[in-house]
């Protein structure tokens, strides 16, 4: 839907540039950009390293032209590179984490919490979900369900699109988004109560 | 008609609309005369719209720059990478290892097999000339058989042709001789055979 606007694919952009044409990375970089910085930004909760994620991105796709083929959608392809160098950022960060609460005291610990948002009363009375709650609550959901629920309701993306990208089968993508969905909404009951 | 459980395998597939027309119609019973699974349905329902109303978050107004510049950095560390390294072994592909391998035990059969056959004597004749060779010459009881008889010109012209041996000159060729010989030979061969 996205791609009627354009003169030419995203596949054909890729081929352009695979024959030498540095305008088509270009092109690439335009359209893609914001959508994997919101994608990168909603995995990582933080706007320097998703940056840095997306920039990597791009890196490796300039780098490693060649290697794409085209038997996927160019969008799987560039949407799995962010989703790994996302997945990496948030290894590292949890090594990095377990090596720092290593140092510290249980009460210490509990510091490090995220500061519950407040709420005003007339989104209570709407019923509204706060922007930053419901970030706070993708965030503590686990890799594969904060994946499938980011692909699925934030970047609109297809079961299909989404199976290729996660390379999982379509049922289990299907149950796993269903899953995210329900383990999502008892987040956000969790981070209600605790208001 | 769903219980609670089943209720909630199907809750996805019914807000995406990929669920199929019996399965609706028992998840909408199911949903009418259940208060909890209704709630839980509105609530997810909300979370999703939440979701897809999120503000989008775009990248800054100097990611380009930045990006052609560390495109341009990967490039030149690569450029240097390349020439300060020179060649090493570690580049060699690991193919070309068993390529030159088998180029030497190529070379190396090829040197023993000559050196094989110079140890052999290398004077005897093919098997076939052997053969001929060891064939038993025809007696000179059995009947003649028709050879053809040498012409007689030539045989004449040959005979004639006595030359002293002090008017031969140094120079003189050697086929001449040579023709002579042969001749010398096949005479014998025709007198045996009479």
């Amino acid at each position: 839907m996205m791609q009627e606007r354009f003169k030419f694919t995203d596949e054909e952009l890729i081929a352009r540039f695979q024959a030498g044409d540095e305008g088509a990375y270009e092109e690439i970089v335009g359209r893609y950009a914001d959508r994997l910085m919101n994608f990168a930004y909603r995995f990582v909760l933080d706007r320097e390293e998703a940056e840095d994620i997306v920039q990597d991105t791009f890196l490796k796709v300039y780098q490693n032209r060649h290697a794409y083929k085209e038997i996927a959608k160019f969008s799987t392809w560039i949407y799995t590179i962010t989703g790994n160098l996302a997945k990496t950022v948030l290894r590292k960060r949890r090594n990095r984490k377990l090596f720092f609460f290593s140092r510290l005291n249980p009460e210490e610990e509990k510091e490090t919490e995220f500061p519950a948002p407040e709420r005003t009363p007339a989104e209570q009375l709407e019923g509204k979900i706060d922007e930053r709650l419901i970030q706070q609550a993708i965030v503590k959901l686990p890799e594969h369900f904060r994946t499938v629920i980011i692909l699925r309701d934030i970047q609109d993306l297809s079961y299909e699109e989404i199976s290729n990208i996660t390379s999982a089968p379509l049922g289990t993508v299907k149950s796993r988004i269903n899953r995210a969905r329900i383990h999502l909404q008892a987040e956000l009951e969790h981070l209600r109560g605790t208001r | 008609m769903l219980n609670c459980y089943q209720f909630k395998h199907f809750i996805s597939r019914y807000l995406d609309e990929e669920i199929s027309f019996k399965d609706r119609h028992a998840f909408e019973e199911h949903q009418q005369t259940c208060p909890i699974c209704q709630t839980l349905l509105t609530n997810i329902r909300r979370n999703r719209e939440a979701l897809q109303n999120l503000p989008s978050i775009g990248v800054s107004e100097n990611f380009m720059f930045n990006l052609r510049n560390r495109i341009l950095a990967d490039r030149n560390a690569r450029l240097q990478r390349a020439l300060h390294q020179g060649f090493s072994l570690s580049k060699v592909p690991s193919f070309a290892y068993g390529f030159a391998v088998a180029l030497l035990a190529v070379v190396v059969g090829f040197v023993i097999l000559q050196s094989q056959s110079a140890n052999e004597p290398s004077y005897l004749p093919p098997p076939v000339v052997q053969q001929k060779i060891n064939q038993p010459r025809p007696s000179p009881a059995e009947p003649a058989r028709n050879l053809p008889s040498p012409p007689a010109r030539q045989y004449t012209s040959t005979q004639s042709q006595t030359v002293p041996t002090d008017t031969v000159s140094e120079t003189a060729p050697e086929p001449a001789n040579h023709y002579q010989d042969n001749f010398q030979d096949k005479i014998r061969t025709v007198k045996d055979q009479r």
